[in-house]
């Protein structure tokens, strides 16, 4: 997806998490977090010309759903590094500006607990909760100067 | 986990579920796949079709006799839902296609079958443990 597709996911998760409660709804919340996260993280990536921002829809690692020869049809092949589809998933090989090491290091915090408290049964407490939510906060604060260097000062 | 954490699960994941609108089709389609794996857990477990320590994930991950086994108890009609929400992801969460809010609604509907389904299965296999809620009211 381009720039403005994610940002605009982005903008959309983050109007969701504002209506969520935290810790009551925290499955969800950490999802979207993840989701929202992972976008602005595509977007700053495509703007510092890291990854592709092509026309083509991560399924799995390394396999992209494309356009197909006919309108409406979609064929899977692998291809150079678009979309990622978690903080290092999968993995990107080049170097990363200091910011973007910031960014990913906010997100591992939100993934490393997404799992464990959304299908498995670690306790979800406040104190968890609020870390997630100052790692996201880290995460969109990491990538704003790539992004409004980008936009213009759009973000 | 135990069947009952699974049923817990499932019924947060529908209480927030029902603070969505059309607006946040890509939660909708992400919320309904993850409650719909802890409900066709909790059927499978309850059903002792798997054991606790062993947790349905994502339909591509089943071997064909796993995917033979739980379509023959649960009806197969339960892990096809769950194929299409799957389906639903590239194209709308991951990807950015046009009426996302058709795509979100289909995947609150494909849950609903899914609960309803899986409940159904495990009546008098064992009952959850837990107060039971609500369940996700319809939303525009």
């Amino acid at each position: 997806m381009n720039l403005a597709q994610h940002l605009e996911k982005a903008a959309r998760y983050e109007a969701l998490m504002a209506r969520l409660d935290v810790v009551r709804d925290f499955e969800l919340w950490i999802w979207v977090a993840m989701s929202s996260g992972t976008n602005v993280l595509n977007a700053a990536l495509h703007a510092a010309g890291i990854t592709s921002d092509r026309a083509c829809y991560p399924v799995r690692p390394n396999r992209y759903m494309v356009p197909g020869a006919n309108p409406g049809t979609w064929t899977q092949e692998e291809g150079p590094l678009g979309d990622v589809l978690h903080v290092d998933v999968p993995a990107i090989e080049a170097a990363l500006p200091p910011a973007l090491e910031r960014a990913c290091e906010a997100l591992r915090v939100i993934d490393d607990a997404r799992d464990p408290c959304v299908r498995g049964p670690r306790e979800i407490t406040p104190e968890l909760a609020e870390a997630c939510a100052a790692a996201y906060r880290d995460c969109v604060k990491a990538t704003k100067p790539i992004l409004e260097g980008r936009l213009g000062g759009a973000r | 986990m135990t069947p009952e954490r699974h049923h817990e699960k499932a019924e947060r994941f529908e209480r927030s579920l029902a603070l969505c609108g059309d607006a946040d089709h890509e939660a909708r389609i992400e919320g309904a796949m993850l409650a719909a794996s802890h409900w066709i857990n909790f059927a499978l477990h309850a059903l002792a079709l798997a054991p606790p320590e062993k947790d349905f994930q994502h339909p591509y991950f089943l071997t064909d006799d796993e995917r033979s086994t739980y379509d023959q108890a649960l009806g197969p009609e339960l892990l096809r839902a769950y194929d299409e929400i799957e389906d639903l992801r590239p194209f709308y969460v991951r990807g950015a296609d046009a009426d996302g809010a058709t795509a979100g609604r289909r995947a609150i509907a494909l849950l609903g079958l899914i609960r309803d389904g899986a409940l159904a299965k495990s009546t008098g296999a064992r009952p959850p443990a837990i107060e039971s809620r609500p369940r996700t009211p319809a939303r525009p």
